[in-house]
């Protein structure tokens, strides 16, 4: 499965620092997430079924990933390290 | 309902885009809230300035490329020729000037006529959201862009050159005196000036009553009316879509637009009498009255939106889509 850069930062911070606010997800991200444009791939990405989400007392939504995010998340972290170890090989 | 929530409610009618700026919105809530210094609220405030239009930017870039959005202006387009084509004063106009001419010259000044009404039937014809479907939330921000954006092109360069080649043609017609009416429109009046040659003299020009200055300011006025009338008719036809006909709720968005330049009209001698008179004759060289008419047809949108549902009525019994 195939993960665009912005999702697979999402889901890597959720499955390591648990449920996140949007706003939450951006601050740790370190400049890879942008305010405003995270709620587009947040709301893509529950469309999909890769996190689920629950509003808040403040109007917030709390977002968590699924078992199927979480799978797809580790599918793609073995795909990028088959890639890095075939490029590591050909440069051998 | 609040205006910021009537505004997010009319600019992002789709559920994606509304849960986006909602969500940013209570971001911008939470961290206000938050702030404890001058120097944090005044971050906080910029911040959330940017959020917001980073996802103005987005939306505006997903409904640009849209077919939707296309299929509206294009038929807005091409309903704006219809009406340019039927406007009475034109054939009014046209028919006092031609008896007796030539049929090829006729045909020439009448299409000059239609390109030259093309700028109010644009406004009338997108404030009508013609193409759009009834209980369809149609493309909100693109309507605003790609309206500027005809009307700068339609204000700016094809109004001024229009106007340019129908003095030339009539000054052709004038019998009397061809030679010297016709050095006379090869010259050049303000409004037969693009907007690249006018800027300029405007910045330039000192105290001239129905300058370059009134005429900038002229067609500023024509290219932000465009987006609010977009806007405006958007606001009537939530408003009353459900209530009555769906074609009734299109017709209303022109008429409101309409009524919004009339009042502007109405506004300025009522508010003149307490303005200075120096400062008055400064506003009336800046076309106010114009300036008021939109200030009117803002207005109306500000207290349609607060004034609205967060969604649009069900189709009333017996209504027609």
């Amino acid at each position: 499965m195939q993960l665009p850069n912005s999702e697979r930062v999402i889901l890597q911070l959720l499955v390591g620092k648990g449920p996140c606010y949007g706003l939450e997800l951006v601050e740790s991200s370190r400049g890879a997430l942008k305010r405003g444009g995270v709620y587009v791939t947040l709301g893509r990405m529950e469309e999909k079924g890769l996190l689920t989400s629950a509003v808040g007392e403040s109007g917030r939504r709390l977002y968590t990933p699924t078992a199927l995010g979480e799978r797809a998340l580790a599918a793609a972290q073995v795909l990028s390290g088959h890639i890095k170890l075939r490029k590591i090989g050909a440069k051998a | 309902m609040s205006a910021r929530t009537g505004f997010a409610a009319l600019l992002f009618p789709d559920g994606a885009s509304r849960r986006a700026i909602d969500e940013t919105l209570a971001d911008w809530r939470e961290e206000r809230a938050r702030a404890a210094s001058v120097h944090g609220r005044l971050r906080v405030e910029v911040q959330g300035c940017l959020s917001i239009l980073r996802v103005v930017l987005g939306q505006t870039a997903r409904e640009m490329t849209a077919a939707t959005s296309w299929r509206v202006f294009g038929w807005t387009v091409v309903f704006t020729v219809i009406a340019a084509s039927l406007n009475p004063f034109s054939w009014a106009y046209a028919a006092s000037v031609t008896a007796g001419v030539p049929i090829g010259e006729t045909l020439r000044l009448r299409g000059l006529l239609i390109l030259n009404s093309l700028a109010l039937a644009f406004m009338l014809v997108s404030a009508a959201g013609v193409g759009q479907k009834s209980r369809q939330p149609g493309p909100a921000l693109a309507g605003v862009t790609l309206s500027f954006l005809f009307m700068l092109l339609v204000a700016g360069w094809l109004v001024p050159a229009t106007n340019h080649l129908l003095r030339i043609e009539l000054s052709t017609l004038n019998l009397e005196a061809p030679a010297r009416a016709y050095l006379s429109a090869r010259a050049g009046a303000g409004n037969d000036l693009p907007l690249h040659e006018l800027l300029p003299k405007a910045i330039v020009e000192r105290n001239t009553a129905f300058g370059a200055q009134w005429i900038v300011s002229e067609r500023l006025v024509l290219m932000l009316a465009a987006p609010a009338g977009v806007l405006l008719g958007m606001a009537v036809r939530r408003r009353l879509d459900g209530r009555t006909s769906w074609r009734i709720a299109q017709s209303a968005g022109a008429a409101a637009l309409i009524l919004a330049a009339i009042a502007g009209s109405y506004l300025w001698p009522l508010l003149s009498r307490f303005v200075p008179w120096t400062i008055a004759v400064r506003l009336e060289r800046l076309n106010v009255v114009s300036w008021l008419g939109l200030a009117c047809a803002c207005a109306a949108v500000f207290v349609l939106v607060r004034s609205s549902n967060a969604e649009p009525r069900a189709t009333a019994p017996g209504a027609k889509a």
